[in-house]
């Protein structure tokens, strides 16, 4: 398993921070999978404060930022 | 015009007792109006023989005499005058950002009251270009203001942003913001782009060789109208946050001090406390492992 620390952005009812244990090899989409946020909710991406993607591959210790489309002013 | 302001400007301290000359509001339009000047040249020139104008005093010594000049020389467009844009322009008039083209089409509603700096129960109904550029003559007389009452298209944005040394991105729909970052890139100008949804949001500077607000919405034609806004709406604490942190990027530009977030995203959630920057861009995938470098420290 491979365990991650997520953060989400404008989560409203959703945790805004968890810790998620995944199985190996898992990838940000699997996340968003376990999560049941549908990929249309998540902007932006970053695993380590750096830009990342739903294909990127997450490793233990990894730090997940997940952020909605922001369009508002 | 020259004898009159040093004759008129008086002796003063900061403070921490430091003394300075001083140029008061009613000396500046006075002497404007003696010489048949705008009083930004009265500033100007009264700036250039240090001696400051007193609505500025608590900018200095943040500001030198000649970055001060500088913000007054300046000519940067608001585009969008609703949450972020009125905050926008409120801010850039009191730190003395000499020349404002404001822009937007619309006329304030209801909707605008809970965030909206410049609407007020009385102006429900009035152009927001025109009720800003009266806001900001009422704050600072010595700012050019330029309304247009007009929402930035790919016909009209070149004209509408021509002059400018940077534009500010205060709109509120995704479709828009790519249009005015064409426009920006076609005119060779930095934009600064923020946006709210709920009480987060986030903030960028993209130049014109940068890739810029691809890297947060993806491809125009793939990137939804309205972002999470359209369920959380936009709360005023985070649309003023925002667009506090879009004016100091404006001032960075304008001096080149400091470092604009160009490449990267400044974020914030003002519910959960977390404020962070992060790396935009493919480059920085590979640099993601490991993390944490000079640029991106966290203050959550």
């Amino acid at each position: 398993m491979v365990h991650v620390e997520v953060r989400l952005y404008g989560a409203g009812d959703r945790p805004a921070e968890q810790r998620v244990a995944l199985p190996e090899g898992s990838r940000i989409r699997d996340l968003l999978a376990r999560l049941a946020l549908p990929e249309a909710e998540v902007g932006v991406v970053l695993v380590n404060r750096g830009d990342a993607s739903f294909d990127t591959p997450l490793q233990e210790g990894d730090r997940v930022t997940l952020i909605p489309p922001i369009g508002g002013g | 015009m020259i004898a009159d302001i040093e004759r008129l400007a008086a002796p003063r301290a900061f403070p921490d007792g430091t003394p300075y000359r001083s140029l008061g509001v009613r000396e500046v339009s006075r002497i404007a109006a003696a010489a048949g000047v705008a009083p930004r040249d009265v500033e100007l020139a009264a700036l250039e023989r240090e001696i400051l104008p007193e609505r500025y005093a608590r900018n200095f010594r943040s500001f030198s005499f000649a970055e001060q000049a500088a913000l007054l020389r300046g000519r940067v467009a608001v585009v969008g005058l609703g949450g972020l844009g009125g905050a926008v322009s409120e801010v850039l008039a009191r730190l003395g950002v000499g020349r404002l083209t404001l822009i937007d089409g619309d006329r304030f509603e209801e909707s605008n009251l809970n965030r909206q700096l410049f609407s007020t129960v009385d102006v429900l109904g009035a152009p927001k270009a025109e009720t800003a550029a009266l806001r900001i003559r009422a704050v600072n007389p010595t700012i050019e203001t330029d309304p247009r009452v007009a929402f930035l298209t790919a016909e009209n944005g070149r004209d509408l942003l021509a002059g400018c040394q940077a534009a500010v991105d205060c709109l509120d729909n995704l479709p828009s913001r790519f249009v005015l970052e064409e426009a920006c890139r076609g005119l060779g100008i930095p934009l600064v782009s923020a946006a709210v949804a709920g009480a987060s949001g986030h903030v960028t500077t993209v130049f014109p060789e940068d890739r810029g607000l691809r890297a947060i919405y993806g491809e125009p034609a793939s990137a939804p109208r309205k972002g999470a806004e359209a369920a959380f709406g936009t709360l005023p604490f985070a649309v003023w946050f925002l667009a506090c942190l879009e004016c100091a990027e404006v001032v960075k530009i304008l001096l080149r001090r400091g470092a604009p977030l160009r490449g990267v995203l400044f974020l914030a959630d003002l519910t959960e406390g977390f404020f962070e920057r992060v790396r935009l861009g493919p480059a920085a995938e590979a640099a993601s492992r490991p993390p944490q470098g000079p640029e991106a420290p966290s203050a959550a």
